[in-house]
């Protein structure tokens, strides 16, 4: 244990960037399949269905729209009525007034098949208020402010989902999606964060709350996993589907509660 | 009683008896006259005699019977001088023996992957064991100068990383979770550091090395495709020394030396990384409150009461820690504890004895300092274990001995603080007790054959207290039951036949068989693609049921110009049963009811390995070329149609060359090529509320680009001193400036793409990175 003296100098550089680029690889095109988006929006009493198809992955052109099919929604009741064809893939129907906390079905004839599926209306979970806090720079923020929801969560499952509306835009990428549910905090009175973003003075700041059947949830959530990437998901799924038929897409029917704050200093 | 049976049909072939002349019996350690290590795999030849001779075990014990009379025995060891002795032996005799290194090692560090003896890959009966020496191949270059065994390992036949920024590996075409990774016989749950890009195995605390992946022995069980069992070094029971290293983004220390000299001794080793020591310096606030390293220490101490007894109690504990700004806290390691004893009952029955204890855990933290989440799970064991060598004659050795094990998994706990309104979540612990006995022999037939024959049982109690769910085919709960205490839920059992046989064509070739079967109990299940400590190991239970792996391999192995080449071929099927995967958009986080995400299915991997060795001179290295398969089939992925495992690299070569300049400098390099990871990509993309959503297409169903990769080291050595050495390495990693894919990402929306056209978008986590370490060592 002698001569513990020794001198030296450490010389380093490390090159320690992760980097990206466009790779050509080769992909298996799946054959053209039938989309179906179909929402009724029990607020605005409107029942919406977009018909299209999906495209190879390199695919430069658009979707094709699907236009001539016929498509009919069933209340509780059995009471069928049909949506207009706009001649843009779209079909619509309005003032179609809602009977909350029952199912709705949805049909669709089209190229000589049927698709059915069906959604439970629920009763809409008020946002009682919306609260911005100050946050400091830090971590993972720029500075500004935090919009928190107050909720009081019913006893039982409750599915939300969060539509924001910033001065005037809505808020609608992929990665905007905000879903949340109850199975953690379930019939507490809940402060959510709203992460997706930070505002600043005289925002004008809209939110929808959004109440969801489980399975319509469930399907956005799948959806926007899959939407923002989770191909280094151990099991990298479609979105379960609930068509009847092999299809696309979802048919949803929900309500929301809205409130709509200016940010003060 | 179900156990008897088969023992009593082994029982005929160890009666291979002879009842004339009086018998001797020599036995004793060998160990390292420098530093007192025990030597394993060390050889007594009895000169006089045809095809006489035994080899010490692990610990350094060898016993031999022959008989009475004048003998000359060669003591030799691959590395070390030999010693010969001329005895004229009438009664049992004790003779510990210390070996020499030679000169000329001491001077050429030669990358030694072999058996101890040159030609011993010939004649055991034991299938191809890849071995590392930690001091043999620490020339090799690697990622961020740190010598590491498993990357080594990962550059030899048969064995595949998981690629950059995975520690986990796959042997041939088994899962990562399938290998059981031992330090001094107690398992290691994650072997990696840093998300990856270190073992936790210090070298510098590490003796030896061994991964076994085929011909598994009978004393081994409990995952499905490999063993790699790595035991830490004893310390030098002779005289205190250190040595160490200061690397860029990491240093470490080992200290050891005699409790009392030549009876006992100690080892302490750490590590601690510091690449965020630099982040201070950053300009950025949020960098700068960045914490990532990991440390970690092994620690060992032995003492040799008698000749007849010896205790060992060895230890490591690590972990890794990473924070951003007191915001967001990750942290995990894992702890190990093996105590020890050696016990001779007399000079041809020797008997370990052991008390393990082993833990996984991990923790994360959310928190604004007023409120947050944490997340919290664990995995413990405890095992007491006991295993027999009994050296029968000198034709059969027989090994036995029986496990239990005692497994505690906490799959996770949610704290809240604050208001955000959580409820804290405490998911049900589960309990099981694994066990194992086994009885194995180790048998020469004449000249030619060497057989290795045994038999294992193991068993897994799922156990109360808890709640068992029963679930429908879709995953949904039927019903459920409590129980109570150790209460049992379900049982499992059964019986693992192990079989090695080798036929001595000639001194220089050889032809060596070997199956296996072996039953898993406990399985990994990952969230991602790559291996993360938040991986989740969940038992076999009334739903899971055991991972069972058959193997067959057949090799042939030859040695040209006196052992100084070796080349074998080996070839290999491999079926696996009872497979997890899981359901599409399965959730693994803090999911009581896990199991209902899982699905069942089978695999099957098979493939040929070629190898090239060069081992003797200043030139040496080894070249490898592997063609293989790894296929799993689900009925509830693709409707049953077969597909490839992430880790079905069709065609995988490596090349690890060194060359002794002189006695000063020593340059190695490597390569590595394989077939591109199958993945699974999009197939289509549809429109939804204004988006684009992929589709995703069949499972693993596409490929990564090829990966490859060329690196470089050279180490100067400085002068020597009678008491201090030290030298200086050098390496550049991915000297090309390849970038190999981590991830591929289907984006419309990569920077300067106005199109609108879908892209595939790589990401590459490493491109050429020199580094350089110095090295030390008090002696």
């Amino acid at each position: 244990m002698r001569k513990l003296i020794f001198g030296l100098m450490v010389f380093h550089i490390i090159f320690f960037t992760a980097c990206q680029k466009v790779v050509d690889l080769p992909v298996t095109d799946a054959e053209p399949q039938l989309v179906i988006n179909a929402k009724y929006d029990a607020i605005k009493e409107e029942v919406w269905v977009k018909l299209s198809k999906s495209v190879g992955v390199f695919s430069t052109s658009d979707f094709p729209e699907i236009t001539g099919a016929s498509i009919t929604i069933t209340d509780v009741n059995g009471t069928i009525t049909p949506l207009v064809d706009q001649g843009d893939g779209t079909y619509l129907l309005e003032n179609y007034t809602p009977i909350y906390d029952s199912e709705y079905q949805l049909k669709v004839s089209v190229e000589g098949e049927v698709y059915e599926a069906s959604d439970e209306l629920q009763n809409v979970v008020a946002l009682d208020s919306l609260v911005p806090e100050f946050q400091e720079q830090s971590a993972f923020f720029e500075s500004g402010y935090v919009v928190f929801m107050h909720i009081a969560d019913p006893a039982g499952s409750n599915f939300y989902r969060v539509i924001r509306k910033i001065n005037g835009e809505y808020r609608n990428k992929s990665n905007d999606q905000f879903l949340f549910d109850d199975s953690f905090t379930d019939g507490n009175e809940q402060r959510v964060p709203i992460f997706s973003e930070f505002y600043q003075v005289d925002d004008t700041v809209q939110v929808e709350l959004i109440s969801y059947s489980e399975k319509s949830f469930t399907y956005f959530d799948e959806l926007g996993a899959i939407a923002n990437g989770a191909s280094s998901s151990a099991a990298p799924a479609n979105p379960t589907s609930y068509w009847s038929n092999d299809c696309l897409g979802h048919f949803s029917a929900f309500g929301y509660d809205t409130k709509t704050i200016v940010i003060e200093e | 009683m179900k156990l008897l049976k088969p023992l009593i049909v082994l029982l005929p072939f160890f009666c291979v008896l002879n009842i004339n002349a009086q018998k001797v019996t020599i036995s004793g350690n060998i160990t390292d006259s420098a530093n007192g290590e025990d030597l394993f795999g060390a050889a007594v030849v009895v000169a006089d005699m045809e095809n006489t001779g035994a080899r010490t075990n692990v610990y350094g014990f060898y016993s031999l019977t022959i008989p009475a009379g004048q003998h000359t025995l060669i003591y030799r060891s691959s590395g070390y001088e030999n010693k010969t002795f001329e005895l004229n032996l009438s009664k049992d005799t004790l003779i510990n023996l210390e070996l020499t290194l030679t000169k000329e090692v001491q001077e050429i560090e030669e990358v030694e992957i072999t058996s101890k003896r040159t030609n011993n890959n010939i004649t055991s009966a034991q299938m191809e064991v890849t071995r590392l020496d930690p001091q043999s191949i620490k020339t090799i270059p690697i990622l961020f100068g740190e010598q590491d065994v498993m990357k080594t390992l990962q550059l030899t036949p048969g064995i595949k990383g998981g690629g950059e920024g995975s520690a986990g590996f796959y042997v041939r075409g088994g899962g990562a979770d399938q290998n059981l990774i031992l330090l001094d016989e107690s398992t290691v749950y994650n072997a990696s550091h840093l998300l990856g890009f270190f073992s936790v195995f210090n070298s510098d605390a590490i003796k030896d090395v061994a991964l076994y992946k085929s011909g598994i022995p009978a004393e081994y069980g409990g995952r499905a495709s490999s063993v790699m069992d790595v035991r830490m070094r004893d310390g030098n029971n002779k005289k205190f020394g250190a040595s160490g290293g200061i690397g860029l983004i990491s240093s470490r220390l080992t200290v050891e030396g005699p409790i009392v000299k030549d009876k006992g001794s100690f080892i302490v080793s750490g590590r601690r990384s510091y690449a965020d020591l630099f982040l201070v310096f950053a300009e950025d606030e949020t960098l700068n409150n960045t914490t990532l390293f990991f440390y970690d220490l092994n620690a060992k101490a032995n003492y040799k009461i008698n000749d007849r007894n010896r205790v060992y109690l060895s230890g490591y504990f690590g972990r890794d820690k990473f924070s951003l700004d007191d915001q967001f806290g990750f942290d995990w390691g894992n702890a190990t504890g093996t105590l020890r004893w050696n016990h001779l009952f007399n000079d041809k029955l020797f008997v370990n004895t052991s008390l393990i204890y082993s833990a996984f855990d991990y923790r994360f933290k959310v928190s604004d300092g007023n409120n947050g989440f944490g997340i919290l799970s664990q995995i413990r064991d405890v095992n007491l274990k006991q295993d027999y060598n009994y050296y029968l004659n000198n034709n059969n050795s027989l090994k036995f001995g029986f496990n239990a094990i005692h497994h505690t998994f906490e799959p996770g706990k949610l704290e809240a603080e604050g208001d955000f309104g959580f409820n804290e979540i405490d998911l049900d612990n589960k309990y099981a007790i694994e066990i194992g006995a086994y009885v194995q022999n180790e048998q020469k037939i004449g000249d030619r054959w060497a057989l290795m024959y045994g038999l294992r049982y193991s068993g897994f109690n799922y156990m109360g207290e808890g709640t068992a769910y029963d679930f429908d085919e879709a995953g949904n709960v039927l019903s459920t039951e409590a129980y109570e205490s150790w209460e049992s839920i379900a049982y499992y059992q059964g019986f693992e036949p192990r079989f090695s046989a080798s036929f001595i064509i000639n001194e220089r070739n050889s032809i060596k068989a070997g199956y296996n079967r072996i039953f898993q109990y406990i399985h990994q299940l990952s969230n991602t693609t790559t291996s993360s400590p938040t991986d989740v190991w969940v038992p076999t239970s009334n739903n899971v049921k055991p991972q069972i792996g058959d193997q067959v391999a057949v090799g042939y192995y030859r040695n040209f110009k006196n052992d100084e080449y070796q080349v074998s071929v080996e070839t290999y099927y491999k079926w696996l049963q009872n497979q997890i995967d899981y359901r599409p958009n399965a959730n693994l986080l803090l999911n009581g009811e896990i199991e209902k995400e899982l699905v069942y299915g089978k695999g099957r991997s098979f493939g040929v390995e070629f190898q090239i060795k060069k081992t003797k001179g200043d030139f040496t290295g080894w070249f490898n070329y592997t063609l293989s398969r790894a296929l799993r089939t689900f009925e509830d992925i693709d409707n049953g149609a077969e597909f490839s495992a992430r880790q079905d690299r069709i065609h995988d070569l490596n090349l690890v060359l060194t060359y002794n300049i002189n006695k000063q400098f020593v340059v190695s390099t490597s390569f590595v090529y394989y077939t591109g990871d199958a993945v699974t990509f999009p197939s289509s993309i549809y429109e939804m509320d204004g988006y684009e959503v992929p589709y995703v297409g069949k499972r693993n169903g596409n490929r990564f680009p090829d990966y490859h990769r060329l690196d470089l080291g050279l180490t100067y050595y400085m002068k020597e001193r009678k008491h201090f050495e030290h030298n200086i390495s050098f390496s550049i990693y991915n000297v090309y400036n390849r970038e190999n894919a981590f991830s591929v990402r289907f984006t419309d929306s990569f920077e300067g793409n106005t199109t609108g056209q879908t892209q595939a978008v790589q990401t590459a986590l490493f491109k050429l990175i020199p580094s350089i370490t110095y090295n030390f060592k008090i002696k």
